[in-house]
Order: structure tokens, then C-alpha cells, then sequence
């Protein structure tokens, strides 16, 4: 118990000289040498205190081929959805003094870490609140304090900051920590440098946006747990195979494809997309507070529009559903749109161009787009 | 799963890898490429703040008001920063000094700063001085400030329009090793 303690006192240590004064003091060669060597000590430390702690794990070979499996899975989906999303420079250097930099920068801290948390699993295997501590204070090591305050500048922001660091960054030290337990310091080691290492070696990589990127953070480390503690669990249990299929992932598999559909179907990934209204322009046709799905239209289709129809289009920074009041031509001869709110006593002050035509309106979900006006209201 | 299976379901998806890999390379100049990584693990630079520093003549920053329909976005976020100046009469200038911070622990520079339009016309014309902080450390924790000025040049005759939007596109990047 009192080598525990000191194991959370001295990353608690850690912590607050880290946070409060040295990544204050811009030392020179903090990331290569000054920070490495103090997770240096506090492993030499560890490695002494925890000499005599063991751990048994079962059937580790086929845990860490399904581990691989579960990566290298995600890695083909995470590149593929570059082809959607668009790609992204990394801001990386890439010759092969920066990459072996930033390797030992990156890697190092992840290797240290990951044997500090071994050891700290080593010394309480049982207790689940040890469990708890370890995945808490490894989120606190590892959230970035100098942006952490302006992350919430805004309702908006600090909604976007939980969403895609917060929540992915609590999940995925869970399931570090639960690797830990399982399989010892290899498998979070090697969950985390195949996040880290294509950004460090890939000149791009995928442009995902911050909704994306939460739904992602997310589902990597559950479809994690869900294969991996269904291997240990066979293995180290002994179940039989009818009380194994409880555990099953092919169980999951619904769940998982449903959750990316949903995901892409609100991101606009397919033709139809909802769009949650916000104002009460449009009442009776369709409420605040309700959703409309809009089909995207192509090039074509946007300048055959007709009047009645309900499109949305883009009006400066924000998007407006109304109905085309009018179709007429600009000074060029080009086709534009009058448009109007239903419940609007005269028309929108701009025509709109075909160019400005995101979509046009197919059916109205009465009331799911609460949740979006509620959250709009508080922003 | 037995585990050769397993070990030949891992070289099926290498080998699907492998290919993504070929592809890539090959496909690479048809590749959308949106910009630069805004922020990920241990990168993150970020304009701080931007304020109307110095001005000559009549001319006056026009602030954002919050929530107007002008951009229904603020003024400053982290990869963007907005102003809008009002330039009366010619020889009328604003300057806006812009400061970027390295909320990182990654130390960067400004590779590049590119404005928008390239051509800088009369009548409204910008000048900056970002490209001074080219190639320089930005430390993690620093911040670097660079302004730039809207000018109202003199011109005999009157402009058609006196609105004219300017982008500056900052490309930061890891400092050299």
C-alpha cells in the first residue's frame, strides 16, 4: 500500500511541477532530455520498489494478435476516411533527424508512462478503485493545461473540447489501463504508438472534423475492450462456449454499425442529411425545434429548382431553409432564387444563387432537433 | 479464432495496408489536402488575440458585435482572427497587431504567410509583418505578435467600392531539429 502511494505521490508531483512551473520556464531540451529523465528516475523507482510484483497473463500471444487485429483495422478505416474527409498536413518535420526526435519525444514518454502504470497495476491487481485512480491520473498527465482554460471560451468551444479530447482521452486511458491489466505494458505501448506514429511519419493524414474525431476516439477504444475482454475472458475463464457468446463482439457488431451510420448520416456523409431547425420562420410547414432531411443536390439539379420547393442554402456564415418565392435571373443571366420564411411577411433581403443551393428539404422529423436548439440556445 | 488463423487475418490486413500505401504514393498528387494540422496530441498553435493597435486619420476599427448576423462567429478563435476597419477618406489606416501562441510543448515557425488576393490593388491595401517571423522559433509556451495595416491610399479618382476582404494564411510548422 505505502509503495502505491508512492507511486501516486510521485506522478501527483509530477504533475504539478510539470504544469505549474516547468513547462513555464521554457527549459532548453525539455522535451528530449529534461522531461525523459525525470520519467526516467520515477521508473528507476518503480522498477526497484516493484521488483517483486508479478503478473500472470494468459494466452498473451493470442491477446496481442487480437490487439493487431483491432489496430490494424482501425488504421485502414482511419486513412480511408481521408477519401471522405479531405487530408491534413501534419505540422511535423520529416526529415530523419525530426522523426528520430520526435520518435524518442513521443515514444519515450509513451514507453515511461506505460511502465509506470504497469507498475502501478503490479502492485494492486485486485482493487477496482486502483484501477480507477490510475486511469484518472493518467488522463491528468495527460490533457494539455496551457490550452486547457481557453478551451472554454465559449459554450461552443468547451462543447467541442469535451467532445472530441475530453470524453476520447477518458475512454482511451481506460482501456490503456485495462490493456495494462490483461497484458501487461507491451499492449497499451503498442496501442498508443500506432495512434502517434503515422503522424510523426506520414507527411498527411486524414482531416477529420472535431465530430468525427470524437465519434472515432471513442469507438476505437470500446470496439477495443469489447474484442479483447472477450479473448481473456474465454481464455482465462474457461467458459463454455454457450456462456462465451454473451461476450461475444459479433454481438456488438449492430451497435458499432449503427452508431457509424447515425455518425455519418448527421456529418453529411451521404446524400441525405438532417438539419435540425432552429428558427420558427418556416411554421406551419415545419417547427422549431423539428429536423428536415435535405437531399444534396448536384450542379445540375441546383439550377432546376422550382417555385414552392424548400431548399437550404448557405447566407453568409449560416445556413437558412425557405421556400423559393420566385425563380429569376441575375444581370449575367445566371439563375437565382427568391426566397421566403412561410411565416415570414416578405421576402429574404438577398436572392440566393444556385451556387449558394446546398440541398433541397425531402421530410420533416417533428421535435428530434431540440437537443441541436437547445444547445444552440446556450451557445 | 485459432491463432494461425489469426496470424493470416493480420497478413490480410498488412497486405490491404500495403496497398493503401502503394495507392497513396501513386494517387498522392490527387489527394485533396485541406491545410495544416490545426492541433493534435502535443502541436497546438493558436492565435491568441488580435486588437486595433494604431490607426491615422479617420479611420476607426469597427468591432464585432456579438451574435450579429455580420459572421455569426467570434472574432478570435484558434486558427482564425477577424477584424473589419472603417477607411473614410484616402490616407485613412488601421493596424491590427496579431499575436500567435505555441500552446504545444512542440517548439514551431512560420513557414509561410500567404496573403489573399496576392495582388495588393489600390484603393484598400493590406501590409503585414509576418513575414519578419519566418523561420523563427516559436518555444512552447511563446507567443510571437506580427501586425497588419489596412490603408486607404490616396487615389484621385473615387472608388466604385471602398470593401475589400483580405486573407492571410499562416503555415506553422515544427521548428528544425
Amino acid at each position: 500500500m505505502a509503495k502505491l502511494l508512492l507511486f501516486y505521490g510521485l506522478l501527483i508531483g509530477y504533475l504539478l511541477t510539470d504544469v505549474l512551473f516547468l513547462t513555464q520556464m521554457e527549459i532548453p531540451f525539455y522535451n528530449e532530455i529534461v522531461n525523459p529523465a525525470i520519467w526516467v528516475v520515477m521508473c528507476g523507482i518503480a522498477f526497484w520498489l516493484g521488483k517483486n510484483d508479478s503478473q500472470r497473463i494468459t494466452e498473451k500471444n493470442d491477446k496481442f494478435q487480437s490487439l493487431l487485429i483491432v489496430l490494424i483495422i482501425y488504421i485502414i478505416c482511419y486513412f480511408a476516411l481521408g477519401l471522405v474527409f479531405g487530408f491534413q498536413k501534419t505540422p511535423y518535420s520529416k526529415d530523419l533527424l525530426s522523426i528520430l526526435s520526435n520518435l524518442w519525444i513521443f515514444g519515450g514518454i509513451i514507453v515511461f508512462q506505460e511502465f509506470m502504470r504497469n507498475a502501478m497495476i503490479r502492485a494492486d491487481k485486485k482493487s477496482f478503485l486502483n484501477f480507477s485512480l490510475i486511469t484518472v491520473i493518467f488522463i491528468l498527465l495527460n490533457i494539455n493545461f496551457n490550452s486547457f482554460l481557453d478551451s472554454f471560451d465559449t459554450f461552443k468551444d468547451g462543447f467541442i473540447y469535451i467532445s472530441s479530447i475530453i470524453i476520447p482521452l477518458v475512454v482511451t486511458q481506460a482501456i490503456l489501463t485495462y490493456l495494462s491489466y490483461i497484458g501487461g505494458m507491451k499492449f497499451p505501448i503498442v496501442y498508443r504508438l500506432v495512434l502517434i506514429i503515422p503522424e510523426l511519419l506520414i507527411p498527411i493524414i486524414p482531416d477529420l472534423d472535431w465530430f468525427a474525431t470524437a465519434i472515432i476516439g471513442v469507438i476505437l477504444p470500446v470496439a477495443t475492450f469489447v474484442y479483447l475482454n472477450y479473448v481473456h475472458i474465454r481464455k482465462t475463464e474457461r467458459l463454455s462456449k454457450r456462456a462465451s457468446k454473451k461476450f461475444s463482439p459479433v454481438i456488438y457488431i449492430p451497435v458499432f454499425a449503427f452508431i457509424v451510420l447515425a455518425a455519418g448520416f448527421v456529418m453529411g456523409l451521404f446524400k441525405y442529411q438532417p438539419i435540425a431547425v432552429l428558427s420558427g420562420s418556416m411554421s406551419p410547414t415545419f417547427n422549431r425545434g423539428d429536423a428536415v432531411v435535405v437531399r444534396k443536390l448536384d450542379a445540375g439539379e441546383k439550377k432546376r429548382l422550382e417555385r414552392g420547393d424548400i431548399i437550404q442554402f448557405q447566407s453568409g456564415a449560416r445556413y437558412v431553409i425557405h421556400r423559393i418565392e420566385e425563380v429569376s435571373n441575375d444581370e449575367y443571366g445566371n439563375i437565382e432564387y427568391i426566397t421566403k420564411g412561410d411565416h415570414n411577411n416578405t421576402t429574404d433581403s438577398k436572392p440566393v444563387s444556385a451556387d449558394e443551393v446546398i440541398g433541397k428539404a425531402s421530410f420533416v422529423i417533428p421535435f428530434i432537433g431540440y437537443p441541436s436548439v437547445w444547445l444552440s440556445g446556450a451557445i | 479464432m485459432k491463432i494461425k488463423k489469426k496470424n493470416a487475418l493480420i497478413g490480410g490486413l498488412l497486405a490491404i495496408v500495403f496497398v493503401m500505401a502503394i495507392g497513396y504514393a501513386a494517387f498522392a498528387q490527387q489527394l485533396t489536402i485541406n491545410g495544416n494540422a490545426k492541433i493534435t496530441s502535443k502541436w497546438d498553435v493558436q492565435i491568441e488575440s488580435i486588437a486595433a493597435t494604431g490607426k491615422t486619420g479617420t479611420g476607426a476599427d469597427v468591432p464585432y458585435a456579438a451574435g450579429t448576423a455580420e459572421d455569426g462567429t467570434q472574432k478570435v478563435s484558434a486558427t482564425q482572427a477577424q477584424f473589419k476597419a472603417d477607411l473614410k477618406s484616402p490616407g485613412d489606416s488601421v493596424t491590427y497587431t496579431v499575436t500567435v501562441k505555441n500552446y504545444g510543448s512542440i517548439a514551431a515557425q512560420l513557414n509561410t504567410a500567404t496573403p489573399t488576393p496576392q495582388e495588393n490593388d489600390a484603393p484598400i491595401t493590406y501590409t503585414t509583418t509576418a513575414n519578419d517571423l519566418l523561420n523563427q522559433e516559436l518555444s512552447a509556451g511563446a507567443t510571437q505578435t506580427f501586425t497588419v495595416t489596412a490603408t486607404y491610399d490616396d487615389v484621385t479618382a473615387q472608388p466604385e467600392t471602398t470593401e475589400k476582404s483580405y486573407t492571410l494564411t499562416l503555415d506553422y510548422g515544427q521548428f528544425g531539429v
